[in-house]
């Protein structure tokens, strides 16, 4: 994987001193490898899906420490959902029906897929797969098993899942992001599958395990894959990084064809370094917030969430300290231009402006005046000052902060930010001790997913309890009734209302404010495959870590 | 004999404290294994499916003094638990996988160090005041005090990437070799580690160095040394056997407490080469509230450094009589 290339040029050495000791080195390295220079093994694909250290051989993937990377290319989902463009696509299950009440989902499976030790995939797995989310709520990562009131197989190709209430949502759920295992392999596991490791999975996917060690993973092709032909590439290797500084040089050197990561400036670190086969794309996934405590004043004060919204220059976090790579969001928090066709007209052209006097104004029309040190500061004398947290080691986010604080002091607001260990980070947000913090959404093929999680009031939780996902703490029985309105039909026109009015929340309540996109990071090499997904081809998500989309990718690849 | 056996009591309290507060400090930290896992998963989880993760990671919210009960009888059977960070392997495994290549890297580069550096501080001050002297001290100094992620990160750049001498990253090539005692797993294991071992020593040799020259430059104005010249030995006896061999005693404590800490890792290695060891695993398990795996390691860090406390007591009782009085 690493090109070696022992130069003439050992003896132009520096200083005598590090001639010294390289003496020494080359001497010894060059006893053994003296002759090899591949840069690539024949037919094989380098992905990087993540920098976490030695791997760890767990193919479960209901479990959160399977290996990056390798559902999807194991395991599938009955159907594909494109979250760039929100379109659905068959799978394992070659059509469904989910009809406008919403209240029961049918699969019709394929009749000619395998598992990859030969016997075939039938119903009985899907059946057996959905019932031990039910049994083992710890597999069920999604939570959508609340939902589910019973599963059924008419016959050996179709699979019946009755709701407990009309719930539209769990189509990508179920669908989308629930992987399907045998039931032959998986019904011999003892005790909770959540624990097991699943060493030598057995899956209906293009690839199987053929070696591991903890410093590297190869998958090869599954000759029982349903698709005849596919996959092209015949070896799928993934190698171990602790971190992004040698794994940066790689890329650059052709060592990794399919890559996921931050580089600054990477145009000209990454792309200029070979413009005929580095190209990446970060199309956006989801939306950063500055997430207001809405459960502690000032911030469940709107002309304060309006001044801070007017005063940040969103422009500037975008350019500078995101490098370019993260375009300032819609105010109706929709991910553009993924869910431009739920963009409700009268939004289409609203963007956010920066106006400091505007911001001045609310602050006094809610009755706060600027004391001697430039600071507002309410009738009581209590003052907006506050604290701003973002977890150590965000590099681009702790610059972020840093110039949200810069233009909320020059409104008049004392904004002190606080880099914190991630642990404490997400503690502090989940239970509420926080005043204002930076994080993202979790986002789906819809602006539903993002916006449910966000502002859904079960979602939240009292000062002082874990809340899921609303960390905000956003209460609102109107957002609850029009999140509830999507979920509970399948026809489009009565989704799109319900989008357009929880986007008018948005924009009017400013329940947390939105600053800039979240990108998906991938960089890829043409040198050795071509058919990668792209702004121009955005068949599918890019990233090497986004499942099931990583497959996608790699059944479209072909030998350049 | 009795000094020993008092030694050997200190140890044995050390232990104790050492693995009490192992247990403690991991669990007076904020947060909990299964808030850290779903964070690091973006994922909205259930209460039921966050119960259900805790029973299978083995959390318990029982009192601390039940868990300390539990932890120190688990300890006695050798039973080090399960790795959450690295679930569903058990402590003891993965730190298996990751030690010996701590063990190699950073211990033959602290041989190296020590050596070249003791051997380097040794001849500079039997020549001080030469040119030799001028150059070397000020020089390592300065190697030494630059930091050590940024002489790694540039060597790797021009070494490694400019000039490609050296693999960038990993303990070996993962394509070409697979880890077993053969001969081109062995070399390519050897041509891997010499770039971070390069860093690590030129970063550290300045220490023993500096240390060796002035306990050294101490001893050769002892009359001894004065007397061994006067009767006319060679050059090189008066400097090793008589001057060096008494130097050296405070550079052998040195030693032996680095080679306690050998097992700890060397992080900043491991990160910028992305080189596999203990180190990047201790901070993964920190990062993600592993509290069976920061003991586990920990544990090993901490016997490892009283062991090697212990071997050195004993090599002083041998090293200088005056001990043994």
């Amino acid at each position: 994987m690493v090109s070696r290339h022992f130069s003439a040029r050992k003896t132009r050495s520096g200083t005598v001193l590090l001639s010294l000791f390289l003496l020494l080195a080359i001497v010894l390295a060059g006893c053994g490898n003296g002759g090899s220079a591949s840069v690539h093994h024949k037919n094989s694909l380098t992905l990087v899906a993540n920098e976490g250290g030695d791997l760890v051989r767990n193919f479960n993937p209901f479990s959160g420490n399977v290996i990056t990377g390798t559902p999807g290319l194991i395991y599938e989902t009955l159907l594909f959902f494109n979250r760039v463009d929100g379109s659905v696509h068959p799978w394992l299950a070659q059509s469904y029906d989910f009809p406008a009440d919403a209240r029961q989902i049918t699969f019709h499976l394929r009749q000619d897929v395998n598992w990859s030790d030969g016997k075939p995939f039938t119903s009985t797995d899907v059946v057996f797969t959905l019932n031990l989310l039910i049994k083992y709520p710890d597999l069920d990562l999604n939570g959508i098993t609340p939902f589910i009131k019973s599963v059924s197989a008419p016959d050996k190709y179709a699979v019946v899942v009755t709701l407990t209430q009309a719930f539209s949502p769990i189509l990508w759920y179920l669908g989308g992001q629930t992987w399907i295992v045998s039931q032959h392999e998986w019904s011999t596991v003892q005790g909770d599958p959540g624990s097991f490791a699943d060493p030598n999975p057995i899956g209906t996917g293009p690839y199987t395990v053929s070696a591991f060690t903890p410093q590297l993973l190869t998958l090869t092709k599954n000759s029982h894959f349903w698709q005849p032909g596919k996959p092209l590439v015949d070896k799928v290797l993934f190698p171990a990084f602790s971190s992004n500084t040698s794994s940066d040089l790689v890329l650059n050197t052709n060592g990794i064809d399919w890559n996921s990561q931050y580089t600054p400036d990477i145009k000209k670190t990454y792309v200029a370094s070979d413009p005929q086969h580095h190209f990446y794309w970060f199309p956006p996934s989801d939306v950063v917030f500055l997430y207001l405590n809405l459960g502690k004043y000032p911030f469940n004060l709107l002309p304060v969430r309006q001044a801070m919204s007017d005063a940040i220059n969103r422009d500037r976090i975008y350019k500078v300290s995101e490098s370019g790579y993260e375009p300032v969001t819609s105010p109706t928090g929709l991910v553009l231009p993924a869910s431009q066709a739920y963009m409700d007209p009268q939004y289409t052209n609203l963007k956010f402006t920066v106006d400091t006097t505007q911001a001045g104004a609310l602050l006094q029309g809610a009755g706060f005046t600027k004391g001697s040190d430039g600071v507002y500061a309410d009738q009581q004398g209590r003052k907006l000052s506050f604290e701003l947290n973002v977890p150590d080691g965000y590099t681009d986010w702790i610059t972020t902060c840093q110039f949200i604080a810069s233009d909320l002091k020059a409104i008049g607001m004392n904004v002190t930010v606080n880099t914190v260990a991630y642990d404490t980070f997400y503690n502090d947000m989940q239970v509420g001790t926080f005043d204002t913090t930076l994080w993202g959404t979790n986002p789906g093929p819809s602006p539903y997913y993002i916006y449910d999680s966000l502002l859904r009031s079960t979602d939240s939780a009292p000062l002082g309890q874990q809340a899921s996902s609303n960390f905000e703490r956003w209460n609102d029985s109107a957002t609850d009734r029009l999140l509830n309105e999507f979920a509970g039909s399948n026809d489009p026109a009565v989704q799109k209302q319900a989008i357009y009015g929880l986007e008018n929340i948005m924009v009017t309540q400013l329940p947390s404010i939105p600053l800039v996109n979240e990108p998906y990071w991938y960089e890829y090499n043409t040198l050795a495959w071509k058919g990668w997904p792209s702004a121009q081809n955005p068949y599918a998500e890019p990233s090497p870590y986004a499942y099931p989309d990583n497959e996608q990718v790699i059944l479209h690849l072909q030998p350049s | 004999m009795r000094h020993l056996t008092r030694r050997v009591g200190f140890y044995l309290i050390a232990i104790w404290a050492s693995i009490t507060l192992n247990f403690l400090i991991p669990r007076l930290a904020p947060g909990d294994p299964v808030q850290a896992l779903i964070a690091r998963m973006h994922g909205r989880i259930s209460p039921q499916a966050a119960h259900a993760l805790e029973i299978a990671f083995g959390i318990s919210h029982e009192p601390l003094w039940t868990q300390y009960v539990q932890y120190l009888n688990n300890l006695l059977h050798g039973n080090l638990g399960i790795s959450i960070y690295a679930f569903p392997m058990p402590v003891s495994q993965v730190i298996a996988q990751d030690i010996s290549w701590t063990l190699v890297l950073v211990g033959v580069s602290l041989v190296l160090s020590f050596v070249i550096g003791t051997f380097l501080g040794v001849v500079i001050a039997w020549k001080r005041g030469s040119s030799f002297d001028a150059i070397f001290p000020p020089l390592f100094t300065f190697l030494s005090a630059i930091p050590y992620f940024w002489l790694a990160l540039i060597m790797l750049y021009f070494l490694g990437y400019q000039l490609r001498w050296f693999p960038l990253n990993g303990g070996y090539d993962v394509t070409s070799t697979t880890p077993g005692w053969t001969p081109d797993f062995l070399m390519d294991a050897i041509y891997h580690a010499v770039l971070p071992a390069l860093t690590i020593v030129i970063s550290s040799v300045a220490g023993w160095l500096l240390g060796m020259r002035n306990t050294m430059i101490t001893t050769l104005s002892e009359d001894y040394v004065l007397m061994a010249q006067a009767k006319g030995l060679s050059e090189r006896r008066v400097m090793f056997t008589y001057a060096a061999r008494n130097a050296i005693l405070p550079n052998i404590t040195g030693f032996a407490l680095s080679l306690g800490f050998v097992v700890s890792g060397s992080l900043l290695t491991e990160i910028v080469f992305s080189y596999p060891g203990i180190g990047y695993t201790l901070l993964q398990a920190v990062e993600n509230q592993d509290y069976a795996l920061i003991e586990g390691i920990f544990l090993v860090i901490t016997l490892a450094v009283l062991v090697a406390n212990f071997l050195a007591d004993i090599l002083y009782v041998f090293l200088d009589p005056r001990v043994r009085r």
